[in-house]
């Protein structure tokens, strides 16, 4: 009775053929269902796993010209009493932003769009002076759009023109890469289409504006707009503008993927 | 019964059928339910990052410039004697900006938690524990609503050694003697290079401090910002006791015998100046003037020619003294500016009724010769009866005095048309520090292009003279502003 009654439990606990078939069946039809969605939310999410990569990257890059650009001019002239013509070219900045040609005698005018006088800084090249660390020996830190990566060198700051200590062999290493301010017009033209808001005026965009101390108690303005005080001396605010390609088209559209990202560093150390 | 059979038969192929199926579905949403979360953090996680170091800079930013607002005697929070001048190298002070419920101990050097400040052994070589510490409240939590986030500010003084510079070029980094901003340093090779020096105080060497703000964000973004900053000098200094600068001055002078016009630093009876020593060896034209022409005339109208004595020029002592002050004394725009300076920063700015002169008792009940005050009066300016004043006064219009009245410190008369001083006598009282007098405004008020005419007229007796005294003078010039000398960010180690 027992045996019996326990054979007869087993078989009515399992499940029978057409109870797999039936729930396979309807298995089968919502998963099919699911992975057309799912297939959907894959290229979507590939596409935005691309993106957040270069955000990620195009905002550690700005952030760190941000930090640079506030800390630059440290440490100033006037922490020395000996005077500036006795110390190490290294000892102490001479302006926060270095400049070429005719460093440090004779200040540049600052141009965009290939204007002004300065081969840097420009709208894709900047060199802040600084002391990075507790030595205070003071760095250039040189930022450089070639193409469409940007390279970051650091090199101890020695006498004489900056552009050949920062691009000597080996200084400057790639930073953020895809950055897409400056390419060419054809390849700028598909952007555009697609981001007529990061192009205005479907040109190429400065990576750095700078702007310069004017008379007193007057905000700083855009350098080339500064008259007599346009001077990589008075750089006092840096406007940075990165925009960044995705590493991958979107999947579904098949289009380009852009990210703009901008932030301001307002030097605080004084006028040197 | 068979029946019965059937049915429990036919309910529990039903339900095998949907415990499968929910088994299959809800293992499908799971994972694509753990997807999209972990999608979703990345996300959260980049901007949270990102928010939180941004925080993290404004709050020590706000940190230190609390500190540096309330370095200010006109802060309504100024920190006044909690930081004395000067602050010596041992003495370290602490503004606390504890978060609810929290503890904020920088000097809890091994106490997890409470933002032990080991920055100060890392630049002084000793930990802050070994110095004097005194603390008080952060102001930036009003009515109850907390401010920025940052924890505390340290001030203190600076050396060569905190700061990592040798300064003075010597080869050998001091560790004791503080550090000073002079505005007027010249180099050893003779070029003007405003820098810190080690020798102490005089009347263009100020004090450095160095700020140091801790900021940690709740979601523990930390930054640790340093500005070093020193008092900005108004620069106000006088080639004589009593300057009227002009291309043209009338000048009425007193008749009396006991009248004096001294340009030798300290003379008359000024009374003292806690921590400061005139020099007799400074020694001033009595009169100062801006244009060569007026000295002859000036000379000639003074009977009394003994009274008007110092410069090492002859009786009455009268001199051009434009090449020795302040440039900005000298343009109605760098007047103007020196003022509007001034004004920012004064105590009072009083305008009186229109038609009518500022007196006395609409200055500051508390102003005394240990709390000078900085006054600005936007008109004439009338002092009666027996009254001292002490600081800086400018009045923008015509000043009269009549009686036992005198003034411990600065006074600008800088007004419209022809600027008038204008003084009754009678009294005994007198003036110590520096007296100066201009025309700035055409009569409209419009700004001149050249400074105007200035009639200076003391009729009657009493002993009102004048005399310069430097400790009244640097008194009188409270800092308008702590200068940011440097700023730079440094890795926190807690």
């Amino acid at each position: 009775m027992n045996i019996a009654h326990r054979f007869h439990t087993r078989s009515r606990a399992g499940f029978a053929l057409a109870e797999l078939a039936v729930s396979m069946a309807i298995f089968l039809a919502i998963c099919g269902a699911m992975f057309l969605l799912l297939n959907s939310s894959q290229k979507h999410y590939d596409t935005q796993t691309k993106l957040l990569g270069s955000f990620q990257d195009a905002r550690l890059g700005v952030d760190e010209i941000v930090r640079d650009a506030e800390n630059s001019g440290y440490p100033p002239q006037n922490q020395f009493a000996l005077g500036v013509n006795a110390l190490a070219a290294s000892a102490y900045t001479n302006s926060p932003v270095a400049w070429s040609p005719n460093y440090p005698t004779t200040a540049c005018l600052i141009g965009t769009a290939g204007g002004g006088t300065c081969t840097t800084p420009g709208d894709f090249d900047a060199i802040f002076e600084e002391a990075t660390d507790t030595t205070g020996i003071v760095k250039w830190i040189r930022y450089q759009l070639v193409g469409t990566t940007l390279f970051r060198g650091v090199v101890t700051k020695v006498a004489g023109d900056p552009s050949g200590p920062t691009t000597a062999a080996g200084v400057l290493l790639p930073y953020v890469t895809n950055v897409v301010n400056n390419v060419s017009a054809a390849q700028r033209a598909q952007y555009v289409a697609d981001y007529p808001n990061m192009f205005p005026g479907g040109v190429a965009q400065p990576v750095f504006q700078y702007y310069c101390d004017g008379a007193a108690n007057t905000a700083p303005v855009l350098c080339q707009n500064a008259g007599a005080y346009n001077s990589p001396v008075n750089v006092r605010d840096i406007e940075i503008n990165l925009i960044v390609l995705a590493s991958q088209n979107d999947q579904q559209t098949q289009k380009p993927r852009l990210v703009q990202l901008q932030g301001r560093g307002h030097r605080v150390n004084p006028n040197q | 019964m068979k029946s019965h059979g059937t049915c429990v038969s036919h309910e529990r192929q039903q339900a095998g059928v949907a415990t499968l199926i929910a088994i299959f579905i809800l293992l499908l949403i799971s994972a694509v339910a753990l997807a999209l979360v972990a999608a979703s953090d990345s996300e959260t996680s980049l901007a949270s990052n990102y928010r939180s170091s941004t925080r993290a800079y404004y709050a020590g930013i706000a940190g230190l410039e609390e500190a540096r607002g309330r370095l200010l005697q006109g802060n309504p929070n100024w920190l006044g004697a909690f930081v004395p001048s000067p602050l010596a190298v041992n003495q370290v002070r602490y503004i606390l900006n504890p978060a609810t419920g929290e503890t904020v101990a920088p000097t809890a050097l091994t106490t997890a938690g409470t933002y032990p400040d080991n920055e100060y052994t890392t630049e002084f070589g000793v930990p802050v524990t070994s110095t004097t510490v005194q603390t008080t409240a952060s102001t930036s939590t009003i009515a109850g609503v907390q401010g920025p986030t940052y924890k505390w500010v340290r001030i203190n003084a600076i050396t060569e050694k905190s700061i990592g510079k040798d300064v003075d070029g010597n080869g050998v980094i001091d560790t004791t003697t503080p550090l000073y901003y002079d505005s007027a340093h010249v180099t050893a090779s003779g070029a003007s290079e405003p820098s810190l020096v080690l020798t102490g105080a005089s009347g263009t060497a100020m004090q450095a401090l160095e700020l140091t703000a801790l900021a940690v964000t709740p979601d523990g973004s930390e930054k640790l910002v340093q500005y070093v900053v020193a008092p900005l000098s108004l620069g106000l200094n006088f080639g004589s006791p009593l300057t009227l600068a002009g291309p043209n001055v009338a000048l009425n002078p007193a008749s009396s015998n006991s009248y004096y016009v001294n340009g030798q630093d300290g003379q008359g009876n000024p009374g003292t100046v806690s921590g400061c020593a005139t020099n007799p060896s400074t020694s001033l034209p009595a009169i100062g003037v801006t244009s060569t022409s007026n000295i002859s005339a000036i000379q000639s109208s003074i009977s009394r020619t003994s009274h008007y004595t110092g410069g090492g020029l002859a009786d009455p002592s009268v001199g051009d003294v434009s090449s020795t002050m302040n440039a900005n004394l000298e343009t109605p725009s760098g007047l103007s500016t020196v003022i509007q300076q001034i004004q920012d920063n004064a105590d009072l700015v009083y305008t009186p009724p229109s038609g009518q002169a500022a007196t006395q008792s609409n200055l500051p009940s508390d102003m005394s010769a240990t709390n000078p005050k900085t006054v600005v009066i936007d008109g004439d300016f009338t002092m009666s009866g027996t009254f001292t004043g002490y600081g800086l006064l400018v009045v923008t219009g015509n000043f009269t005095y009549a009686g036992n009245d005198g003034w411990k410190g600065i006074i600008l008369v800088v007004g419209k048309g022809t600027t008038t001083f204008l003084g009754s006598g009678g009294g005994n009282n007198e003036f110590d520090g520096a007296i100066f007098a201009a025309t700035i405004y055409d009569s409209n008020g419009n700004l001149l292009p050249s400074l105007g005419n200035v009639n200076f007229d003391i009729n009657g007796g009493g002993g009102n003279g004048v005399y310069y005294n430097s400790c009244w003078i640097n008194q009188a010039q409270k800092p308008p502003s702590y200068k940011i000398l440097s700023y730079h960010e440094t890795p926190y180690k807690d």
